[in-house]
């Protein structure tokens, strides 16, 4: 059967980043890097490996830098392209995003991930889109999570939660129980856990906050 | 990957925890509607929220470059077994 294919990913980077500070007072956490990409970077790449067409940030005040980082910066181009830097300068193409696929917009106040991803309504129509939490980096040796969830989407349809397992000792299985165990009747698999640290403790966020990697 | 569905639920949605409105309560409530399947993917994920977490995800994206990997590895082995030793700076 032939389902929408999901074309959007929204990116919730409003977030203040306040674990990181002083790093964090005066550049938007997401901007981090891990080696050489900023950790947006990494996500925003998931994404687009896994045929993403549309990137849909939800940002906040302080958070302008994210939007350069998805534009040219023609200055420096010019000065790369001027002292010979051809692999700098593909660098730079290879993370540029085509013309008019990225939008933002603001969460003008931090009322939880659920509003900031209804603040993407408007831009997200009425089609299925992605979530993907943009402190959550993901290394695979083949393809990226999004990938594998696209592949199961386009077999099965419906909502697909990415879930990672954690080793037992770590399990807080309060709440969280009871939809841990809904997902794992929906999906007909066994309990799945998060490995995120901020989805452990809160029996509300698990399991399903690592679900959006 | 979420049906647009739930943010008629988020719309809706009152307050929750932290007096914030949960990705995960419109979740649940959309659970009851339509179906939700779980993928346990291959990869790891790294909580860069948490600065053990972005520590331990530049050193896996580190090694994972063959640029940067021999190089670094032998600085990481350097430092583990300074730390070992209690030589470590």
């Amino acid at each position: 059967m032939a389902r929408p294919r999901i074309r959007k990913a929204v990116f919730p980077v409003a977030g203040l980043g306040t674990r990181f500070l002083p790093a964090t007072k005066a550049m938007p956490k997401e901007m981090l890097t891990v080696v050489d990409r900023p950790v947006i970077q990494h996500v925003v790449d998931e994404a687009r490996e896994a045929g993403i067409e549309h990137f849909i940030f939800v940002t906040g005040r302080n958070k302008g830098v994210i939007e350069d980082h998805f534009d040219r910066q023609i200055e420096l181009e010019a000065t790369l392209k001027a002292r010979g830097k051809a692999s700098e300068l593909a660098a730079l193409d290879s993370i540029l995003p085509l013309p008019g696929t990225t939008s933002f917009t603001r969460q003008q106040e931090p009322l939880g991930l659920g509003h900031a991803v209804w603040c993407a309504r408007d831009i997200v129509g009425s089609e299925p889109f992605a979530v993907l939490l943009p402190d959550v980096v993901v290394q695979s040796s083949g393809r990226g999570c999004l990938a594998q969830m696209l592949e199961v989407y386009d077999e099965r349809g419906g909502n697909v939660l990415a879930l990672e397992q954690v080793p037992p000792p770590r399990l807080i299985a309060t709440a969280s129980s009871a939809s841990a165990r809904a997902t794992a009747a929906a999906s007909g698999r066994s309990p799945a856990w998060s490995r995120s640290r901020h989805a452990a403790p809160s029996p509300r966020a698990s399991p399903f906050s690592a679900a959006m990697c | 990957m979420l049906s647009p569905a739930i943010f008629d639920l988020l719309g809706a949605q009152q307050q929750g925890a932290g007096n914030e409105i949960q990705l995960t309560d419109a979740m649940l409530r959309l659970l009851a509607a339509e179906p939700f399947t779980g993928l346990a993917y291959e990869g790891r994920s790294f909580d860069c929220g948490s600065k053990v977490g972005f520590l331990a995800a530049n050193v896996a994206f580190a090694l994972a470059r063959s640029d940067l990997a021999p190089e670094f590895r032998d600085v990481l082995a350097d430092l583990l077994a300074g730390e070992a030793s209690g030589t470590a700076a």
